[in-house]
Order: C-alpha cells, then structure tokens, then sequence
C-alpha cells in the first residue's frame, strides 16, 4: 500500500477531515490533501506523528524495510556522516548533475515509491532499463556523496 | 538508517524536481522534416504512380493482367530496377569511404535520425544527414534490451529521435564522424548462471552489459575494440602497481592464487589489492579496504580484463557477499553473435 492510500485510509476509518488531520499536524489541510493524492510524501518525521495520531506503528505508513530505503542506505558510503540540514541542497546539486530522466525516474523511485513496473509504464521504458538507470543512479549518488562530504 | 535520512531529505528538496518528477513525460515530438524533403517525398510518389501507370498501360509485371499494351520482356526489366533504385534512394555517403547499407524506407528518411554508416581505416562510423553537431554537454547511453536489439535498430534505421540526440551529445567523435561499434562482429558477454542480465547500454565504439543477482551484487562488463582497450585499461592492468595517484606502502606475494600484492595509499584511505592471471588469461585485479578495516576479507570490488582475437572486455564487480572463486570468476568472457 502507499503512503497516500495509507494515510486516506487511516483518517477515514478515523472519521476525521483533511482539515481536522492538518490541524493536529499543525499543517495546511492543502499538504495532507497533497499526500493523500501522492503529489508530495511526508518525511519519516512526520510520518510518526501521523502514525501517532492514529495510535498505529509508523510501518503501517511506511515500512521502514521497505526494499527502497535498503536500496538508498547502499548510496551511503561507510564511515560517511550525512549533514541533515545540508542533504536536500547537496541531493538537488546530484539531481541537477543527471539527465532529466535520470533525475525523474529516481525521484519516481526514492521520493513517489513507486515499483519499476509502475516507473517502466509512466516513461515507456522496459523494467530491466527502469532497473539499469536506478542502478547506475545509485552508484553516481554514492560517488557523489563521498567526493561531497569525505 | 542512512536510507531513511536520504529519503528525508528527498522530502525537503526544491519542488521543481518534485513537480517535473510528477508530471507525465512528454511524448518525444519526432522533429518536423525539412520542406524540401517533403517535396522529395512527393516527387518519389509521383514517380512510382507514373511507374505504375506505365506498367499498366504495358501490361507487364503485377499489373499484366489489366489493360495496356503488352512488353515482350519479364519483371527483369530496366523498369523494375529504375523503380527498385528510384525507392531506395539513400543520402550518400562521405567520398572515399566504404558504406555499409542499412534499412528504412523513403517515406523515414529525417535529416535528424537519418544517417549513413561507414568504416574508415578499419573504424566504424556513423554520419547524420543533418550534421552531427552535439547540443548538449549530457553524456549517456543508448539502452537496449540485447546486443541484437541494437544491432537490427542501427541497421534498420530504427533509432528514436531521443536516441538519436543521445548518440550525437555522448558518444565520441572524429573528422570522420560518429565512432560505433563493428556490426559486423558484436559480442554477447558470457556471465555465470546465476548474473541476471540488465540489458545493454551502447556507448559508440563500446556497449557494456549491466548485471546483478538476488544476492545484491551488480555489475558492469564493458566490449571495446583492441586498441581502445589498450589504450584506456592498459596502463590499468600492466603498470596496476606503478599508478599515478597511489602511494605504495608495501608490496609483496600472496600464495594464494599466486598473486601480486600491494598496500597503498588512495586519496580515500588504505587499500590493499591483488592481481593475478586466471588459466584462460584473464587479469582478475581485487581490491580490499585496508586490514583491519570494515571488511579485509571480502573484496570491494573485483576487475577483470580479457582479450579475444578481435575484442577486449573490462568487468566490474560490486556489492559482493564473499571472495568469488577462481573458477567462477574463470566463467567470465566474450561469444560472438
């Protein structure tokens, strides 16, 4: 299950409003509309105070073992210490070193959650290539973090 | 867990990526074709009907059973051939080069995707008809499912405008145009059972093979011309030891697989590799972090570099859950298509 459907699905079993979520988020009710439609994807943060409002495990959200977060811990070089304030501006300096496709389809990846079939279908692509592209992407963000922040 | 703080910071990027990430791609528009090709276009049907017509009224050919007046000669007429050569006109090739034919019809002919292929001096080339000019300072590479999915779309005229773009941006150049690979004499690459083959990204003169297996281990085994091998992996495989970039700490034997050693210094921290000679003659070339480190057992990647009579290959390892054996890393090498 998505992140999205996951969310709707929790706050309607709870009866409560987009409006009435984001207030005890201290969010716009616009943003949870936003992750409930899968336009935008709350972080793990946020995901655990959702979680907590409906008194469940934040892996009822989003499985923290899930294949995606194991494939992007193997971007992370050993012995690397990641900036958090720094690492959203050092991932658009890497996503703006890609092809636009290349950006795209990770982002489908890491960001939307989507599977490489679903990636494979929205850019016409084979999965093997879905595969290929994510595969390399990942070795390149490997590489970058390292000459960024060693 | 690093992945869940990269995810969380994917989060808080710029919502332009986020946007454009979102959207639908855009269905890539083939470019307009050039009004003088459209008038050539023309011309070519005005003259098949008038063909046709003229068959007809000779009732000669297909059409000898309609009216007309009947030819003494057979479908071997010079009428076929001026019909067979007024369709199949191609754009010509640079003088003093031998062309190689390809497919496609006059109706695809685009300045932007069509191209003539050629060799010179042993070396294959590959010439848009609108010039080859690079737009953009991207490289890449164009992806096919297999070797023979490239070789029929170079052949057949069948590359995407999108690849096209692709070709003329990344892959490398002389005054005698775009190098590509010898299509005459390609090669799959022979990996052990259990390598799940990723498909392959052409890259001009090369194209390499990208692989992985449920384990999590991937790789890459890239088929080059001799001498391009020679002259990029060369150094890498011979002088290994002697580098530039590298202080050597130490160097000595292993017994092990009768192997060279060496620890050094790299600009990332201590490192110790191997090298030695597989029967088949394969370099196999293992790296290690340094002992003591995270992991001095298994190594951090493994390289091989094999030569055929016509062809070089370089592989490259990742990821691996345990040293391979020489007799799986021996199952490593070329086939020819």
């Amino acid at each position: 299950m998505s992140i999205a459907s996951a969310i709707t699905e929790l706050r309607t079993k709870a009866a409560l409003s987009q409006k009435e979520l984001a207030d005890r988020l201290y969010v716009s009710r616009e943003l949870v509309s936003k992750w409930e439609t899968g336009s935008r994807v709350p972080d793990f943060l946020t995901i655990g105070a959702i979680a907590g409002v409906f008194r469940v495990s934040p892996d009822a959200i989003a499985d923290r073992n899930d294949l995606v977060f194991r494939e992007l811990s193997d971007c992370v070089p050993q012995g690397i210490a990641l900036p958090e304030d720094d690492l959203p501006r050092i991932l658009e300096r890497f996503l703006s070193k890609l092809s636009l496709r290349e950006a795209d389809v990770f982002l489908n990846r890491y960001y939307f959650l989507k599977n490489t079939a679903e990636i494979a279908a929205k850019y016409r692509l084979g999965e093997n290539h879905v595969r290929s592209i994510l595969s390399k992407t990942r070795r390149k963000l490997a590489k970058y973090l390292k000459e960024e922040l060693s | 867990m690093n992945g869940i703080a990269l995810f969380n910071a994917l989060t808080k990027i710029d919502d332009r990526f986020i946007d454009r990430a979102e959207k639908a791609p855009a269905v890539p528009e083939r470019p307009r074709r050039a009004p003088v090709r459209r008038w050539l276009e023309i011309a070519a049907c005005a003259c098949l009907l008038l063909a046709v017509s003229l068959l007809i009224a000779n009732r000669v050919g297909p059409f000898g059973h309609l009216g007309g007046k009947k030819k003494s000669s057979g479908p071997n007429d010079s009428f076929y051939s001026d019909v067979a050569a007024a369709t199949d006109a191609r754009p010509s090739t640079q003088a003093g080069t031998q062309a190689i034919g390809h497919g496609g019809t006059w109706a695809a002919v685009d300045e932007n995707t069509d191209y003539s292929l050629s060799v010179v001096d042993g070396r294959n080339y590959l010439n848009f008809g609108g010039g080859n000019a690079a737009s953009s300072s991207i490289k890449d590479a164009v992806y096919f499912e297999t070797v023979d999915a490239m070789v029929t779309a170079i052949r057949t005229n069948s590359l995407s405008p999108d690849q096209c773009e692709t070709i003329r941006n990344s892959f490398p150049q002389d005054e005698n145009g775009i190098r590509i690979v010898d299509l005459d004499h390609v090669y799959d690459a022979v990996l052990p059972d259990e390598l799940i083959s990723m498909g392959v990204e052409w890259e001009g003169p090369s194209y390499t093979f990208e692989f992985y297996d449920e384990n999590g281990v991937f790789g890459n085994l890239r088929v080059l011309t001799k001498e391009d091998y020679e002259t990029l992996y060369a150094d890498q495989y011979t002088a290994f030891f002697d580098r530039a970039g590298i202080t050597v700490l130490s160097r000595g034997n292993v017994a092990d697989r009768n192997a060279e050693a060496v620890l050094y210094e790299a600009h990332d921290g201590t490192r110790r590799a191997i090298r030695y000679a597989l029967a088949n003659g394969v370099t196999v070339v293992e790296t290690y972090f340094a002992p003591g480190g995270t992991s001095s057992a298994i190594p951090v990647t493994v390289e091989l570099y094999g030569e055929t009579d016509a062809a070089a290959f370089y592989a490259k390892l990742y990821e691996l859950t345990e040293r391979p054996t020489v007799e799986w890393l021996s199952r490593f090498g070329l086939t020819e298509r």
